[in-house]
């Protein structure tokens, strides 16, 4: 009895000690840069207040856009069974694989007058509503399906059940959304810049402007502090967002299909399909007329191979490090409110504590990439699928289950698959990056930096075919991510 | 059973692919990064499409070593307010790729090694006389080249000056860039504010807003909108139709010639006073300065040379004289960059 006593207090120490462990890596970036001695000031400037309201405006604005849409796309999703939604599925998240410029590009051509706040909004909601129709269509699967099902049994009407069901079980999923498409579009930078003009500034350009442009680091340093705050103090005001558990999925889905949903997650995909179809083949043709790069071709490919690898498996332990704490009370809150600062500053960070350079940088782009994304992801899904288990990890604590126990019997096996999953994003993202890489690599190491270096040299055309292999390669990440997750989410046959 | 075990290893079909990808991909490159150990090497940082295969750094590091025997190794810095930074951490010898809008930060952050005389000798005439404190302070110059809007000929009628910018026939027609982000969309800030003074300048600033097709937070990004034929227009440099010409074949991209002159980017080099291999650092500015080396600059970063008599060829044909601006009314005017980019910002494109 003593001895299992003592073995459950060192599982609990160690949980403890692991959520210390995590809650450091999560603020690593401000850590170390205070650590270092690189004092920060806020700059409260009627600038920046201006700055603050405009952001949040259009950060508010796109997410519900993008949730409305999402959810529409969603309906269309579910619309569709097996391969078909696989595939239906991975084209939506095309839009978030490659570099957001190409996007822009094809929209500037395709709707001239997507200029200003619009322009910024419809863009945002390009971006994300693929996304979420993906994530909702999961949501409903899991949790809304049964209720349909029983519902249309007992002859409820779609109103009725939308009004009674669907949105309050969907509200806490809803409120999640809006908070990562909100942080999301709070922290955008290409987006506002590029159709918004000088009136679109966000914290984020107002903190590259101080570093890059003005070299003022304790300036940039206080904005994305002031960021962090007003998002996790924006987190707070939305409250406690607490998921209800999820029902095993049903393949019988009445009141929620609706087939030309389906256009809300393939439009973006096709926008910048159609964008980056064009030019292609001269885009070859001069890639192969420049010896150099293609020279220098394999080992961008192995390169970003390892990055989204890495960045994909950092992010599957540091996610299943946060479901074997659990995160409660204030750290939970803090946690599901925390957004990574600036990437230049998560990579300045990196490079500070950590200076080899060679292999070490692919490991520190993926280290990155993993620190700038899993806040996301833990406010958005995870933390959400780890309340979901609270009711079943109470039962098994009162029947005296330890922690180790709940966590390999319980936690583990119901979130290992979307564990994968994000990881699998987070993959399909880092093939996509550069920005983040180019403040951490030394030289021109993945795909993207070499399309991003490309579209710095006039070379646009080679750029957007060289763009083909990272939405390629993503994807081929993402597709092996969810099969590992797969393998090892398998229930033991018995 | 049999079915059982294909079903099986579909399944850790994934599990496979995924290790056989990741360890070539680990194998390639352990392979690839061997023998690159930064021992003894020349390090030299500048920015990344200078250090790209495709840029110049790659050629002249592989000249530098067949003539002197000493290798070099590159290094991306970034941009200059991020390569001031990097170099606390990671010390050069070389540092390629300030302009003269971030070459005064440069001095003030850190010291920098006063070069030899010898590498000052042959730098064009005009061009010594205006970037002459900064070699005094240590930074010499490698390449140039006017800033000028860029257009399509048969598409638009060119403007001659900055005040037929504000013509109707360009309306939506111009892509600039956003003069905190980018160092071309810096200097069209300079160049407006230096021509007409504060205040005038941004009233221009604010008539010329309905003829503006797109603000972009790079060079690039707005170069793309004009090569996408989204943009009539683009703010650049003088010497971009030569990647046309000299890349594409294409002689349709024509850069406007003002009758005022245009204001100028130079990119400047330095040693750091805390360098390592000092000597051989020096060697390499006055390397990157000989004409045949300059000739590799100027085909590969599609800028003017430096150093007289090298420009050749299609890079001969640039118009004989073009005004220069003064860059001390610059230096003078980045004293007062905050106020410039609040002033730009409240413009609200």
């Amino acid at each position: 009895m003593v001895s299992q006593r003592r073995h459950s207090f060192q599982i609990e120490r160690s949980r403890v000690f692991l959520g210390t462990l995590s809650a450091l890596a999560l603020f690593f970036p401000f850590i170390v840069i205070i650590a270092n001695n690189l004092s920060f000031r806020i700059p409260l400037t009627s600038e920046v207040g201006w700055v603050i309201s405009v952001t949040a405006l259009q950060a508010a604005l796109s997410a519900i856009f993008s949730i409305a849409f999402g959810l529409i796309g969603a309906f269309g999703l579910l619309a569709l069974d097996g391969r078909l939604s696989r595939f239906a599925e991975g084209v939506a998240l095309l839009p978030n694989a490659g570099p957001v410029i190409l996007l822009l590009l094809s929209v500037m051509k395709l709707f001239p007058w997507a200029r200003g706040l619009t322009g910024i909004i419809f863009v945002h909601v390009l971006l994300n509503a693929g996304l979420l129709s993906v994530v909702f269509a999961e949501v409903i699967r899991t949790k809304l399906c049964g209720y349909a099902e029983l519902a249309w049994v007992e002859g409820a009407t779609a109103r009725q059940f939308f009004r009674r069901v669907a949105l309050p079980l969907l509200k806490p999923d809803l409120l999640l959304a809006f908070l990562f498409v909100f942080v999301l579009c709070f922290a955008s930078f290409s987006v506002p810049l590029a159709l918004g003009g000088s009136r679109a500034s966000t914290i984020e350009v107002l903190i590259y402007q101080k570093i890059r442009v003005s070299g003022e680091w304790t300036a940039a340093i206080g904005l994305a502090l002031l960021q962090t705050l007003t998002l996790i103090a924006f987190s707070f005001v939305l409250g406690r967002m607490r998921n209800e558990t999820a029902a095993p999925t049903f393949r019988r889905i009445p009141f929620l299909i609706w087939k030309p949903g389906l256009i809300v997650p393939l439009f973006a995909s096709l926008i910048l399909v159609i964008g980056l179809l064009e030019g292609v083949i001269a885009g070859a043709r001069r890639a192969f007329a420049l010896p150099p790069l293609m020279a220098q071709l394999p080992s961008l490919l192995a390169g970003s191979v390892l990055v989204g690898f890495l960045a994909g498996l950092f992010t599957v332990v540091f996610l299943l490090l946060i479901a074997y704490v659990r995160p409660q009370g204030l750290f939970r809150k803090i946690v599901t409110a925390y957004a990574a600062p600036s990437s230049v500053l998560v990579g300045f960070s990196l490079l500070i504590v950590w200076r080899d350079l060679g292999f070490a940088s692919y490991v520190k782009i993926a280290l990155a990439m993993t620190l700038v994304t899993v806040p996301s992801f833990l406010r958005f899904r995870w933390t959400a699928l780890l309340d979901s288990l609270e009711g079943q990890v109470t039962i098994a604590r009162t029947f005296g289950a330890g922690p180790g126990l709940v966590f390999r019997k319980i936690v583990l096996p119901q979130v290992i698959r979307p564990a994968f999953f994000l990881g699998g994003l987070c993959g399909l993202w880092a093939w996509g990056d550069f920005s983040l890489s180019g403040v951490v690599a030394e030289r021109t190491m993945t795909v993207a930096m070499a399309v991003n270096g490309l579209m710095e040299s006039y070379r646009l055309d080679i750029a957007t075919f060289l763009v083909w292999f990272v939405i390629l390669g993503g994807f081929v990440t993402l597709g092996l991510f969810v099969g590992v997750g797969n393998v090892l989410g398998q229930k033991p046959q018995a | 059973m049999g079915e059982g075990v294909k079903r099986s290893a579909l399944r850790a079909l994934p599990i496979l692919v995924a290790l056989v990808a990741v360890v070539a991909a680990l194998v390639y490159l352990l392979n690839d990064l061997k023998g690159t150990s930064s021992e003894k090497k020349l390090r030299v940082v500048a920015y990344s499409s200078f250090i790209s295969s495709w840029g110049p750094g790659p050629e002249i590091g592989s000249r530098f070593k067949e003539k002197t025997g000493i290798e070099v190794e590159f290094q991306d810095g970034g941009d200059a307010g991020l390569l001031l930074k990097k170099l606390e951490l990671f010390p050069a010898d070389v540092v390629i790729g300030f302009d003269q809008a971030t070459v005064a930060d440069a001095a003030q952050a850190r010291p920098w090694k006063k070069l030899n005389e010898k590498v000052t000798a042959d730098i064009v005439g005009e061009l010594q006389l205006r970037v002459g404190r900064w070699m005094e302070e240590g930074f010499v110059p490698y390449d140039w080249a006017p800033m000028a809007f860029i257009y399509r000929e048969g598409e638009i009628e060119p403007p001659q000056s900055l005040d037929d910018l504000l013509d109707e026939r360009f309306r939506g027609a111009i892509a600039l860039q956003d003069p905190r982000m980018s160092t071309p969309g810096l200097q069209f800030l300079l160049w407006v504010v230096g021509e007409y003074g504060m205040d005038d300048g941004f009233k221009f600033l604010e008539r010329l807003k309905s003829n503006v097709h797109s603000v972009s937070e790079g060079w690039s990004a707005s170069y793309g909108l004009f090569t996408k034929r989204q943009a009539k227009m683009v703010f650049s440099y003088l010497t971009s139709p030569l990647y046309h010409i000299l890349e594409e074949n294409d002689r349709s991209y024509k850069a406007a010639i003002f009758r005022g002159g245009h204001v100028t980017q130079v990119e400047f080099v330095g040693v750091p006073e805390s360098c390592k291999q000092c000597e051989d650092a020096e060697k390499f500015v006055n390397f990157m300065l000989e004409p045949e080396i300059q000739a590799v600059i100027m085909r590969k970063n599609f800028m003017l040379p430096v150093v007289k008599g090298v420009a050749e060829g299609v890079f001969a044909e640039l118009p004989a004289s073009i005004g220069v601006m003064d860059f001390d009314k610059q230096a003078e005017l980045m004293k007062q960059k905050d106020e410039l980019f609040s002033r730009w910002q409240s413009l609200g494109w």
